[in-house]
Order: C-alpha cells, then structure tokens, then sequence
C-alpha cells in the first residue's frame, strides 16, 4: 500500500514543470494559510485553490484520493473526539457525553485542514520526483549555516533520501522474517516475548547488513559526502517567479 | 494423507489499482513421502504458492487442505515446516541449540524430545553435534543455511517445503542437503522442493510441477518433464535435444549426466559404456 | 591496469581472507574468478577499487597505489562494481535517478548527467524503464539497472560480483549477454562468479581456495589440469561428459567445453 502514497505521476503539465523550490514556497504559503483559516468559507476557497491547481495539473483526482484514503480513518477519529469532547450547546447526548454544535463545526474544520494539507502534500509529490524534492530542499537549505554543525546541505537531502528507501526495504525483509517465524510455530499472541526476540534479533542484523551495503555500493560509486551535482538542475526561470506571485496573491485574496 | 490445493486462485492487493493475480486456478496434489519439485521463472507465483501450502495466506477462491484439515490454523504449521529463502536471515539464537530448538519448543515440544529432535535433525544434515554451544552467526554461509534447515526438521514435520534451498551452496553443502531431503522422503516425510534451477533435482524428483505466470502449466515425471522441454530445463537436454534433431537415436527423457552419458556412448558404440 | 602484488589481507576480526595473492589484469582483458563461498573472491575484487585496503602487500590501479585515499575517486571511476544483491545497492526512486547517482558524485553538470544516462541504458536495452522503480523490476533487469548505474561512469573496467547468483537462466542469459556487450565494447571486465559454464570464454579463469589463488590460465587448461571439485566448485556440465566421453574411449580433438563443442565432436564421431 505505500506505493501509492505521496506517489510521483510522470506528466508534462505546468506544474510538473515548475520549479520544485516555487512548489515548496507555495506549499509552505498553502499550509500556513490552511491553518490561519478558521471558517467554512475560508476552507472553500482553498478548496478552489486546489481544484484550480489539480485541473492544471492534469493528475487525476483518483490518485489523490488513493494517497488520502488511508488516513479517512484517522481523520474520521478526530472527527468524532471534537464533536464529543467540545463544550458547547448540545445536539444530541449519548453514553454520558454531549454532542455539541460547536463540537462539529471546530471538528469539520479541523479534519479538512489535515484534509487539504494532504492534498496539496500529495499534489505536490505526484508532479515532482522525490529526488527534485530533495534537490528543491537541498538548495533552499544552502543558505543556512549547517556546515557550523558538522553537515552539509548535501548530506541532509541524502539522509533524507535514503530514509525514503529503506522503509519499503526493510518493512519487505520484516514480513519476509515474520512468516519465516510464524512458519516454525511463533505464534504472537501466546508468547509476545518469543514474538519480540525472535524478530527484533534478526531485524537489527538485516538493518546494519544492509546499511553497510548500501554504504559499499554508494562508496563504490565515488559517493564522498560533500558536493555532488544533480541530473537535474533546477533553474528559476521568470515563468517560476510569476507563477510564484500570482499563486501568493491569490491565496492572499481568497482566504 | 496429503496436500491438496484445489482451484486456487490469489491477488494481491484486491480492489486496488496494483492489484495483480499471483495465482490463477492451481490444482495440485502432494502425496506422502513424495519428492516433489516446483519449477519456474522468478516472479512465476512459487513464492506466493508455497505460503499457502501452511496457511500464511488465503486464497481469494479455492481451498487448500492438509490431511483434511484447512491449511490456516496452527495445527498445520507443524505438520507442514516451511523453509523461506535466504534461511540465515531468520536466525536468532544465542546458540545453533537454542535456534534449532525454537521451532519444535513452540510446537510444544520439551526436553528430553527436544534435545534428541534438534541433535537428530543436526546430524541428518551432517553437523556436528560440537555446534550446539556455539553463536549461529559465527559460522560460515553454507553452515548457517544448515543450521537453518535443522531448525526445521528438527520440528519433524510430516511435509517439508524449502524455497530455493541450493542456490548459493558449495558443492560438498549440496550434496549433504540433497541426500539428508533423499532420506527424508525415503522415510516417509514428503519433500516439496522450490527452484528455478533444476539440474541438480531432476535426479532426485519424483514429480514435477512447472509454474508460468501464475498458471499450472505441466505436472509430471522429471522424464516427462524434459520431454516437455521448458525453456528452463538443464542443458544437458539441450544437448540431447539436439543430438536427436541432428538424427542421433538418443532418448528424448534422459536427464542427469550418467543418462545422457550411457545414451551417447550407445548411439555411438563406444567401449567401456557401462564403466561410468 | 590492475595490478595486485604480495597482497595479503585480515578481516577486522583478525582472520585470515587473502594470502599471498599476485596478479596482473591488462586492458580489454575478461578475466572469471571463481572459488566457493569464502574463499576470498570477493575480498579480491573489493581491493581493485580501493573498498578494502591491504593489509600488507599493493595493489594499484592505473599505476595509483589504492593505500593513498585520494586517489580513491580516480581508481573508483576507472574500476566500477556490479553487486550480488541488487536491492541493497539501489539509491535512486526511478531507474533514471539511480543511474545518475554516479555521474552525480563526480560532479558533471546536469546536462552531460543526462547524456551518460541515455547512453549507458541504451547499452542496456532499458530506455523503456526510466521512470519505474528499481524495486518493482525482476532480477535481471534489476541487474541491467545496476550495471548502467556503473556505466554511466564511463568505468575502464567494470567488476561483476556475483551478480548471476540469484538470477533464473533466462534472466541469467540475458545479463550475460550484457556482460559480453560491455567487454566487447573494449570495457576491461572481471566476473565474480561460482557457476564454471559462465567462464567458457573468458579469455582467463582464476580459482581462488582459502585465500590464495590455485590456477590462473585459459578456461579450457584449468579445466583439464585441476580437480576443481575439491574446491569446492563443480566443472561445466559439458566438461564433465567430455572427460567421461574421453575416458570412455572417445578422443576427441580437444576438451569440448560447450553445447556446440561437444555437439560438433559427436558428430565427427559417428
């Protein structure tokens, strides 16, 4: 299932085009502005905002809703803890607690700003690779002083890089793991203390092996830390800048 | 008393756009004390199968079944001891004892059983019982794929299924592996072994099931097999093959070299056949 | 352009992975080492490109000693390594963006980055791949990404380290193929493998046991000369009928060591 999560979609549109550092900003504007909006009609206009961007974008609204559907759950918790646990005038009473107006509405609003922020995250990883993201990040970090704390701007878009590989690495190698142990007769819930020694041992050694492998094979491939260059080079073009400011405009104007 | 797999079908990730078919309708049986050989290409569903075959996954449709029993449920995972890929990885153990020990102790099994299965299972595979005391990790590959194995055959189960078991393994490794599964079966437990290289097993094989992008596509002898002439038989039927093709009377189901030797020095009328 | 003398080398833990090892690699040369597990062949090979030091005794690429660390990058960019696992050498998310991490490294300007990834995956026959995910291919083609991401570095010579050991024989064929092509294309190539057949026409084989190199010389020498069993490693199939054929009465001109070699000499025969 974590394929289809902020999943990349090849495409050609404008927004797959732009720069991934203006789509960063505009993400960092969006968010800041989701969370400043504290009414319906504010959320609706984000909620133009995104359609606006998504019908430029040519993704298909399918894919969002994949990236999002797995945390409806989550959000639908949130939902209902606000419309219980808020004071207020209640609506209807049930196993001791008061369902309140003010419940809902702060409820409503708070899962559609976790809602939107979702949207335009997985928007914005389904028009740029996760390497431009990383390139985007990297290049906006440059500027602080990391190199005072020992790292470069280099190592920190690698670090997050090789994050982003190993979960799907090693979540395979621990179901991998998990049926060869169920398979000699680990069974979980009568001996969780088997279950946890049996596994985390293993675990921990397939980690550090593989973390060295990779290691050997980056090494292997004149990986030194410090500067690399990028197979993509992303460069702020007048087109980038406008997109920029007009997209801040109308974020200003309508929420 | 057996294996049956009756029309089963499995996808993964169902009513999802990656939902794929892994298997599509395989029906199969696995007999008592039978060596039995699942062949095909990587990614052809082998790995998905055999994990129906102890009940780690369900089919979407069909049934399969152990001696009767439904294989989900804890009862079969005794009776049917699987061994994954890359067996070292699951080893755990402050000691080979306590590792090799792990599988039988769950099934409920205490001492002084248990230490006779784990010493028994360690010597069928040609280990030396000096081994016990010591940390799995500080043996070689070879040995600590064995040490794997024991884990479980040491549980005695009534069938054993290995995925891929040679790959990797020296020749002397091979062939204490290959002779301990020989006498297994020869006692009655079944042997399922999974690979993609079939060389090494056609000689010891009694049936053949081969797998082609999730389908059943031929069961049958390992004559029968190499009669069938898959892209993925040994070369040495190649060359059979074409020795026939080129008007040799060869034998079209011979496999293993003492066969193809014994056809070609026929054919030809060479002296000393029957010496090799 | 490999040349390795008096090479001995311990692992951290102190025991012993190579000892006394010579030798001398030319140019356009392709050289099979085989051995069984442990018996120091990949230890050699992680000497050509500076992943392992010695521990006495040099080893030198291009006439750069590996003990001075920097040269690393210049012996690491002539002498690229294909790995067994493919999985654990992956760093990009796209078949594109895993090719690139070499050139990356080097510090090429985006543009040629671009132009060494177009042609080391045409090499490769996976232009079609680009944007997929490494994780989701099969094996071999897994194999043919990794060797692109070596290519891309315009490499002198390129390691295969076992890279057929977990590959079906189709796919197995297939990345043969593109190990042929390379070395071919004049590329130096060295391949790290168990399986005897992968070594026919090697212009030499090496069989390394305990650390220490046992026979150096043509493919079809060793295996005339050395009981290669007791290393642990079994002959070609083909071989072995051959020597049985040959003892059997059947002389033939040579030992055949393929298919089409010993189909040839039955013919002959009849």
């Amino acid at each position: 299932m974590n394929t289809l999560l902020f999943r990349y979609v090849p495409g050609n549109s404008f927004l797959h085009r732009l720069d991934p550092r203006v789509k960063i900003t505009g993400m960092m504007i969006v968010s800041i502005s989701i969370f400043m909006s504290s009414s319906l009609r504010q959320l609706a206009s984000v909620a133009l905002i995104f359609f606006l961007l998504l019908l430029v974008s040519s993704i298909s609204p399918k894919i969002i809703f994949d990236a999002v559907r797995p945390m409806l759950l989550f959000l639908a918790v949130i939902l209902i803890l606000q419309f219980f646990l808020m004071d207020g005038e209640p609506v209807f009473y049930i196993m001791g607690h008061d369902a309140t107006y003010e419940g809902l509405r702060h409820g409503v609003l708070l899962t559609l700003r976790f809602l939107f922020l979702l949207m335009f995250a997985s928007l914005l990883t389904a028009t740029t690779t996760p390497s431009l993201v990383t390139v985007g990040m990297e290049r906006m970090l440059r500027p602080l002083p990391l190199r005072k704390l020992g790292i470069s701007s280099f190592d920190l878009a690698t670090m997050v890089f090789l994050s982003l590989h190993f979960v799907p690495f090693l979540y395979g190698s621990f179901s991998h793991l998990r049926d060869a142990q169920i398979s000699r007769g680990l069974d979980m819930r009568r001996n969780p203390f088997g279950a946890v020694y049996s596994l985390s041992v293993p675990m921990v050694r397939i980690a550090i092996t593989s973390a060295e492998e990779v290691a050997v094979a980056m090494e292997s491939r004149c990986y030194q830390g410090g500067h690399r260059s990028s197979l993509h080079a992303p460069v702020l073009q007048k087109k980038d800048l406008a997109a920029l400011l007009a997209f801040s405009i109308l974020v200003l104007a309508l929420v | 008393m057996s294996i049956e797999v009756k029309d089963v079908t499995f996808r993964y990730a169902p009513g999802t756009p990656l939902e794929t078919t892994a298997l599509e309708g395989i029906s199969l049986s696995i007999n008592k004390g039978e060596f039995v050989l699942i062949s095909g290409a990587i990614g052809s569903g082998k790995s998905t199968l055999i994990r129906h075959l102890n009940g780690l996954l369900r089919p979407s449709s069909g049934q399969v079944t152990v001696d009767g029993i439904a294989a989900h449920g804890k009862k079969v995972k005794a009776k049917v001891g699987v061994l994954f890929q890359f067996p070292h990885q699951q080893l755990f153990g402050r000691t080979v004892f306590e590792d090799v020990a792990f599988g039988p102790g769950n099934f409920g099994l205490r001492n002084p059983e248990l230490e006779k299965h784990v010493h028994d299972a360690l010597e069928m595979l040609g280990l030396s019982q000096g081994i016990c005391p010591i940390s799995p990790f500080s043996l070689s590959g070879g040995q600590k794929r064995l040490v794997a194995i024991a884990g479980v055959l040491a549980s005695r189960p009534d069938y054993i299924v290995l995925d891929e078991p040679l790959s990797g393994l020296d020749v002397g490794h091979k062939k204490s592996l290959l002779s301990a599964l020989q006498l297994l079966s020869s006692k009655g437990t079944s042997v399922v072994v999974v690979s993609h290289q079939v060389s090494d097993l056609l000689s010891v094989a009694q049936r053949v099931f081969l797998l082609d992008r999730g389908s059943l596509v031929f069961s049958g002898t390992p004559a029968e097999y190499v009669r069938h002439s898959p892209p993925s038989m040994p070369e040495i039927n190649f060359l059979m093959k074409e020795l026939r093709s080129r008007g040799f009377d060869v034998r079209d189901d011979a496999f293993g070299i003492d066969d193809a030797f014994s056809e070609i020095t026929r054919v030809l009328g060479l002296k000393g056949a029957v010496e090799e | 352009m490999i040349d390795i003398r008096k090479l001995r080398y311990n692992y951290p833990d102190g025991t012993l992975a190579l000892d006394s090892v010579d030798l001398h690699i030319g140019r356009g040369e392709f050289l099979v080492i085989a051995g069984r597990n442990g018996s120091g062949k990949s230890s050699l090979v992680r000497h050509m490109n500076a992943l392992l030091l010695p521990s006495e005794g040099f080893v030198s690429v291009n006439g750069l000693c590996t003990s001075q660390k920097k040269h690393h990058p210049d012996i690491r960019r002539a002498v690229g390594m294909v790995f067994q696992e493919p999985d654990s050498q992956f760093i990009g998310m796209t078949v594109e963006e895993d090719i690139a991490f070499g050139p990356e490294n080097l510090g090429l300007p985006s543009s040629r980055i671009r132009e060494l990834v177009d042609m080391s995956m045409t090499t490769l026959g996976i232009s079609g791949l680009r944007y997929l995910s490494p994780r989701s291919l099969s094996g071999g083609q897994k194999q043919k990404v990794a060797t692109a991401g070596v290519l891309a570095m315009e490499p002198e010579c390129v390691i295969f380290d076992e890279v057929t050991s977990m590959l079906d024989p189709l796919s197995r064929q297939e990345v043969l193929g593109a190990i042929r092509r390379i070395h071919a294309g004049g590329t130096t190539v060295i391949h790290v493998t168990h399986r005897l057949e992968e070594a026919v026409d090697a212009d030499r084989l090496v069989i390394m046991d305990s650390g220490r190199i046992v026979a150096d010389d043509l493919p079809r020498n060793v295996f005339m000369e050395h009981d290669l069993e007791g290393y642990g490693i079994e002959m070609p199939v083909m071989v072995t009928l051959s020597k049985m054929l040959a003892r059997a009465g059947f002389s033939g001109r040579r030992l055949a060591l393929t298919k089409e070699e010993l189909l040839e000499d039955i013919c002959q025969l009849r």
